[in-house]
């Protein structure tokens, strides 16, 4: 671990010899008269290397951007180098935020009037100019970087400005001057690097996807094939009027889906919007039952026609047990995930409402 | 991990900066390891309200991610014409600054907005550890109020939602434990300037006088205009700011009210001027997205539009909101906490009770769980407090059991209990772990009721 003199308090004897310049290893005195031994140059050069990790994440970054190049189906040495340049940034920068906390954490900061640590604290060899230099660098390449683009230059300098004046406050207050600069360093890398990328296109979210562990589709395999959701009353304070069954994806074709409550056939759902299926529940059905059991069946089959499904059955008032499934030959417990053709625990996403 | 001083003072050893890393890895370790076990029983938001979940990348997340998505751009690219900045996003801005940033770097959004929310849970923790510290609880204590804070229902609900919450919730510890630095050093400073003012006109101490009140209120006023740019607590501190100066053990409790007060004003200006910025910039229409969250400001003065029809009463939390806020901590961790703001400091009992009467409020007139436990880091300080007391006194009967003329107490006797306590408490919330969703239905349900399924 990178060896963080405190300045509060005596270091330890060990500390001491790794605090010297180029003494990271230790080296027998000489006999009175003898030249000095040179120190062993591979264990300098580790220790030094361990105390300025620079190099070294700059190391990792081209042996693992060469590993890419080699195994890209198609090598691009440009990409590869960007993601070898990454992952060293990222590397020393996780790094050095190691250091800053481990600084901070020694020097704490909770006694009522605690006065800023002595400024003599270093988390390296290599001394960092001021703080407020390095930020005030950080916000000019920012916006070197950025002055074609002011909105994006506008969101970026709140961004990193609000940062760098908390954590230099904070970082100084608790971990002295040294880390308070190492730590805006990081963040300047942190806020520099995004610079060189345009991603104008948003992220999109899903309702669902086909094999997803999280939320998949399930469909009718084939046309006797019944999924069935089932809702212990007694749990409930209110019964319900009306359910909502968001579907997978949005569909406007020829397809149904008929409802079944309680054993009385009801009829389609309604498609509304193409986007969810939705019916009323008669009063009479629930009135005075223990269980809703609802069982929906598609006509004519169409495999497009998917609802969701989830893993997480804790929340349904019978657990694991609220779906299940009929394959024309049996009832399953779960659902069926029918793109992979095999039976997933889970439950169909359905809402009841009291709203007819 | 007590600290070998006085109640309040820090253990400046090495052995005291390594038990503190040890602590904060094992806040985090806790962190990940809750986020994670709930990808595998089901993230709260999902279990609620399958139905209004999403899939982002392949991961669990809520619908109202869409309000932040767009936005990621905006970091990362040029942004597109219609984007522009509304209050659901400014007042997120920092972490939506984060989680862009971290797309950029990761190539992936879902990952960028989940580090966004772990980091802020983990530094929830910590920000409650020393603020417990800085009001004067013992190393256990704080230590485990931070645990409780990162084991408690506010934090654990918003876990995969990817709305920013738990970014956003964490800011409020650490507004808090940063206000009082300032005001404890400007304590400092005025005491060391008065020790040495013996031979110093009257004309010049007034002026280092108001030129340490003025750069405590360009402190403050920063603080605030963070606090804006990650969530609102602003609206939360600010008063507690102003309780905290005027009850400030030592002088200038005048100077202290003015620099508040000089604060707010920083802290409007600075508003306004990023909010010209963004116009400047083309982001300051709000566009549709204008009312997708209720705002302090006008819920306030919309409630005070009230006043006249409904009358005062109208105004105050009831018996219900009471009720409810009892609920959404548990009714057990809730009075241990309220009965262990007696054992922290005076400060932090006035604080606390204030900040508690203040969420009460705040509940009145936005009815969502987080909004009535605003007062969360006291509460839960005070439970860790409740717990570390309840191992000494256990400590102490069993030294007494052992020997009754020259007691000892056993180590770890005292930090047993008080860890056990604190988990039984943490247990009360976290039952969802072994399949019991009975207190997340019942937490999320205040927010807005949804049938079970």
């Amino acid at each position: 671990m990178a060896s963080i003199p405190s300045p509060t308090a005596p270091a330890p004897p060990e500390a001491r010899d790794a605090a010297e310049p180029g003494a990271g290893a230790s080296v027998p005195a000489a006999p009175p008269g003898e030249p000095a031994p040179v120190p062993n140059s591979w264990l300098a050069l580790a220790s030094g290397a361990w105390q300025s990790p620079a190099a070294l994440c700059l190391a990792i970054g081209c042996v693992c951007a060469g590993i890419g190049l080699a195994v890209a189906p198609v090598p691009d040495i440009a990409v590869a180098s960007g993601r070898g340049l990454r992952l060293a940034l990222a590397l020393w920068g996780g790094w050095t935020a190691f250091a800053v906390i481990t600084a901070m954490a020694r020097h704490g900061s909770a006694a009522p009037g605690a006065v800023t640590p002595a400024q003599g604290a270093t988390l390296g060899r290599w001394p960092f100019p001021p703080d407020w230099q390095i930020a005030l660098g950080g916000a000019a390449l920012l916006v070197a970087a950025l002055q074609r683009s002011p909105g994006r230059l506008v969101v970026n300098l709140i961004g990193y400005g609000a940062a760098a004046v908390f954590l230099i406050w904070i970082v100084r207050r608790c971990g002295g001057a040294d880390a308070a600069a190492r730590a805006v360093a990081v963040l300047a890398v942190f806020a520099l690097v995004p610079t060189h990328v345009d991603w104008r296109t948003t992220p999109l979210t899903e309702n669902a996807r086909a094999e997803s562990p999280f939320r998949w589709t399930v469909g009718w395999p084939g046309a006797a094939w019944v999924l069935r959701h089932e809702l212990d009353l007694t749990a409930l304070a209110r019964r319900p009027q009306s359910l909502m069954i968001p579907l997978a994806v949005r569909y406007d074709g020829p397809a149904q889906v008929y409802l079944t409550v309680n054993g009385e056939a009801l009829g389609p759902l309604a498609l509304v919007g193409g986007q969810s299926l939705q019916a009323r529940i008669p009063e009479r059905l629930v009135d005075g039952q223990s269980r809703l059991t609802l069982d929906l069946r598609q006509r004519p089959h169409d495999p497009v026609l998917r609802l969701i499904a989830q893993p997480w059955t804790a929340g349904a008032t019978l657990g694991a047990r609220a779906s299940s499934f009929y394959d024309g030959e049996r009832w399953w417990p779960g659902t069926f995930g029918d793109v992979a053709g095999r039976q997933k625990p889970g439950m169909y996403v359905i809402r009841f409402g009291l709203d007819p | 991990m007590d600290s070998a001083g006085s109640t309040g003072s820090t253990d400046r050893t090495p052995r005291g900066g390594r038990v503190r890393l040890l602590f904060y890895g094992i806040l985090a370790g806790l962190v990940l390891a809750l986020a994670l076990a709930r990808l595998a029983t089901g993230p709260w938001y999902q279990v609620y309200n399958p139905a209004s979940a999403l899939l982002l990348e392949e991961g669990p997340v809520e619908w109202e991610v869409v309000y932040f998505l767009p936005h990621l751009p905006a970091v990362a690219g040029e942004a597109p014409s219609g984007y522009t900045v509304s209050p659901v996003q400014y007042r997120a801005l920092g972490p939506l600054w984060v989680a862009g940033a971290l797309w950029a770097w990761t190539g992936s959004a879902f990952w960028a907005l989940a580090i966004v929310d772990l980091a802020g849970w983990a530094i929830a923790g910590v920000a409650t550890y020393h603020l417990g510290r800085r009001l004067g609880a013992r190393d256990s204590a704080a230590a485990l109020g931070a645990l409780l804070v990162v084991a408690s229902p506010l934090l654990a609900s918003n876990m995969w939602t990817h709305v920013l919450h738990l970014a956003e919730f964490a800011s409020l510890p650490v507004g808090l434990w940063g206000t009082l630095v300032l005001l404890d050093a400007d304590d400092s400073r005025a005491a060391g300037a008065a020790s040495t003012a013996g031979a110093a006109t009257k004309r010049s101490n007034r002026r280092t006088a108001w030129g340490r009140t003025g750069r405590l209120a360009l402190a403050l006023g920063a603080l605030l205009v963070g606090l804006s740019l990650t969530y609102q607590y602003q609206w939360v501190v600010a008063p507690l700011a102003a309780l905290a100066a005027i009850t400030r053990p030592a002088g200038g409790r005048g100077r202290a009210l003015v620099a508040v007060a000089g604060a707010v004003g920083i802290y409007v200006a600075a508003t306004v001027a990023v909010r010209v910025a963004l116009f400047v910039a083309g982001l300051g229409d709000p566009g549709s997205q204008q009312d997708a969250v209720a705002r302090p400001e006008a819920l306030a003065l919309s409630g005070l539009s009230t006043l006249d029809r409904a009358g005062l009463w109208a105004l105050l939390p009831n018996r219900g909101h009471l009720l409810a806020t009892v609920g959404l901590y548990h009714p057990l961790v809730f009075v241990v906490g309220i009965a262990g703001l007696g054992l922290l400091s005076g400060r932090a009992r006035l604080l606390g009770l204030v900040a508690l009467v203040g969420a009460l409020f705040s509940f009145r007139l936005y009815g969502a769980p987080w909004t009535a436990m605003t007062a969360y880091p006291f509460v839960y300080l005070g439970a860790g407090a409740v717990c570390a007391r309840a191992g000494d006194v256990a400590a102490h009967l069993v030294a007494r059991l052992r020997d009754r003329r020259r007691p000892r107490p056993p180590p770890g006797v005292a930090l047993a209990t008080a860890a056990v306590l604190a988990a039984l408490l943490a247990a009360t919330t976290n039952g969802d772990l072994v399949g019991n969703t009975t207190f997340l239905l019942q937490w999320w349900n205040v927010y807005s009721p949804v049938l079970p399924y």
